[in-house]
């Protein structure tokens, strides 16, 4: 079959995008549909890189399909920009990267999460075993500075989220309670559910997206400015001095502050009680003390403990991890927020349905 | 590779390193003398900084041995670990100074760890080493606020901060403008003609290795390319030494004609399935 030509003329360049593309269709359709064809640059007038990468991409399309489409008369100044390149590097095929399906990322997903599980099993051993030999590096200092960081200054955003969930629970009970005429009972619900869930829970939540990104964000920055590898060449263990005081502190200060969210969702209770549902202040508070009993503040401290070990252990694990570059410490980051997220729900099932077959 | 007299205070013995199925060092053995400059040099990647991260304790060494001030590094643990590296410092190229404390408490920091010193005699300390590097003003500066040469000096002074035999540097002058990074130079030559530290540089600049370097190992590929002074690395057979000191380098071209046959090649019908690549 006869060879077609195809002349190309005027510049190639950057601002001619659309002329050199349309001038190049016709060629790689003959090349597709007829039979071989030529494109010919003798009688153009300047080629820069956007030009030639046209050329070349069309010249690659055709042979990818195996068709033939070929280029003669390069101006000399173009082969001799070329001359400086690989072609090794230049005209390699486009390769397709291997691409995960829904359903396998599902797959991936969960084995993450069942590895991270793992992983955050051994660590806290390790953490454990570390503690019992009273490592020379951990400082009361250190703890203390990182119980006002984490606890402290959580304060007032909790005190007003456990305050706010207080009263919508009030609200929420009192939906219910009010046709049965049993409004005294919003004291019991209140109560109860800060105390046993939502006050560990929500504690948890604000700990993990405030304190537990911080520390992963912190670590993981620390370790790619080399700062670990600074401390471990003057002979300070990092895990003594910067990953254990925050996993101490995080645990000190998760009860804490449920504690605190505790009192302040009851408070919050009670405006909603002697307000819209016109109890007395006396008669809510004594139905408290009858409602609640210690095991439900205990439980409820239980599960705080539990988040400060999950919250501070995966994001010291997921800040160390990282290695390379500010793209890794912002998944570093978000690993540890959602990794934390998932294992205190976890964490908090077992122990709801442990204490409600136990007691 | 063995310095002339004096007390050995680095002995590298044919130590290799892979990683996966590259290998970046292979069979290196260097020596170290009490009180000399030594620069290891060579091109980015040639595993200079691999080597560095060994002698320090940061890596395992899996083949060959190292031993640091009389101690084999590799097989120490726990305490005996603790007293040799309390006998060495290191400068990294990023100064690696922590973020959360004060030039002041960077200085500090090893000897709040482990000296029994007051909190006024460590103060004392602290003011003596940043004076000593010229950063007496920047006590109560976070690393943040200073300058590449600032933070440099800084870390140097928390490296000589429990006054050790041995300096490692890491790229000292990286990143530094000429003069800024000459003074550091100078400060290394002070450091190892007043107080008689032995240096031990990893560096790809020749301006650095002149000022300060008494003797140099090149490295390529992760072996030992050439050593010995300067000028007698010059003098080396090897043309790709004499290339890396005059900063020269052949220039590899792909013929004119080449690109223009393999664009009006007909390829398709060749033997290679049309894959340009593989001319």
């Amino acid at each position: 079959m006869a060879e077609q030509r195809f002349q190309l003329r005027g510049p190639l360049t950057a601002a001619t995008i659309r002329a050199t593309r349309d001038a190049l269709a016709p060629a790689l359709a003959h090349a597709r549909t007829a039979g071989p064809a030529v494109v010919d640059l003798a009688q153009v007038a300047a080629v820069d890189d956007i030009g030639l990468a046209q050329i070349m991409a069309a010249l690659l399309d055709a042979r990818a399909e195996g068709k033939t489409l070929r280029v003669e008369n390069v101006p000399q100044d173009v082969l001799r920009r070329l001359s400086l390149l690989d072609p090794k590097d230049v005209m390699a095929a486009p390769q397709a990267g291997p691409r995960a399906g829904a359903l396998e990322s599902l797959g991936d997903g969960f084995f993450a999460r069942t590895r991270d599980g793992a992983e955050f099993l051994g660590i806290v051993v390790e953490l454990v075993i570390r503690l019992v030999m009273r490592p020379k590096g951990l400082r009361l200092k250190a703890i203390v500075e990182q119980v006002m960081i984490i606890g402290v200054g959580a304060i007032p955003i909790l005190s007003l989220i456990g305050f706010l969930i207080g009263v919508i629970i009030a609200f929420q009970a009192a939906y219910q309670l009010r046709d049965l005429g049993a409004n005294l009972y919003v004291a019991n619900m209140v109560g109860l559910s800060m105390a046993r869930e939502l006050s560990p829970f929500v504690t948890g939540i604000l700990v993990a997206g405030r304190s537990g990104s911080a520390i992963a964000a912190e670590i993981a920055t620390m370790k790619i400015n080399l700062e670990l590898d600074a401390l471990r060449t003057m002979a300070i263990d990092p895990t003594s001095s910067v990953l254990l005081p925050r996993v101490i502190a995080t645990i000190i200060a998760v009860p804490i502050l449920v504690a605190l969210a505790n009192v302040l969702g009851i408070l919050g209770g009670l405006v909603i009680a002697v307000g819209p549902l016109s109890l007395s202040a006396g008669s809510y508070w004594d139905q408290i003390l009858i409602a609640m009993r210690p095991n439900d503040i205990l439980i409820g401290m239980l599960k705080a403990v539990t988040f400060g070990i999950v919250i501070a252990t995966i994001a010291c694990h997921k800040g160390s991890q990282v290695s390379g570059g500010s793209r890794e410490v912002a998944a570093a980051t978000t690993a540890a927020v959602v990794s934390s997220i998932f294992w205190m729900i976890v964490c908090d099932a077992i122990v709801t349905m442990v204490f409600f077959f136990v007691g | 590779m063995v310095a002339k007299g004096g007390q050995t205070v680095i002995d590298v013995k044919d130590v290799g390193v892979s990683f996966g199925d590259r290998r970046v060092l292979d069979g290196i053995t260097l020596q170290v003398t009490r009180g000399e400059a030594v620069a290891i040099l060579g091109p980015s990647g040639c595993g200079k900084s691999t080597l560095l991260r060994l002698m320090i304790g940061l890596l395992p060494i899996t083949q060959g041995t190292i031993s640091i001030l009389g101690e084999q590094i590799g097989s120490l643990s726990g305490l005996d670990l603790e007293k040799l590296l309390l006998r060495f410092g290191v400068l990294f190229q990023s100064s690696a100074l922590i973020g959360s404390l004060t030039v002041g408490e960077n200085v500090a920091l090893p000897l709040t760890e482990h000296t029994a010193l007051s909190d006024s005699a460590i103060d004392v300390v602290v003011r003596m080493k940043l004076a000593q590097v010229g950063l007496a003003h920047a006590k109560d500066l976070r690393p943040a606020q200073l300058s590449g040469g600032m933070a440099k000096r800084a870390g140097l002074a928390r490296a000589l901060a429990l006054s050790p035999e041995l300096l490692f540097f890491d790229e000292p002058s990286a990143g530094l403008d000429p003069l800024t990074a000459l003074s550091l130079d100078h400060l290394i030559v002070d450091l190892r003609d007043r107080l008689g530290v032995t240096i031990v540089a990893v560096t790809h600049e020749l301006a650095s290795v002149r000022v300060f370097a008494d003797r140099v190992i090149m490295l390529r590929d992760g072996k030992v390319a050439a050593h010995g002074t300067l000028d007698e690395v010059a003098k080396s057979d090897d043309p790709w030494v004499g290339n890396f000191l005059n900063r020269t380098a052949p220039r590899e071209e792909t013929n004119h004609q080449e690109w223009a046959r393999l664009l009006a090649a007909n390829d398709v019908a060749g033997k290679d399935g049309g894959a340009l690549g593989n001319a």
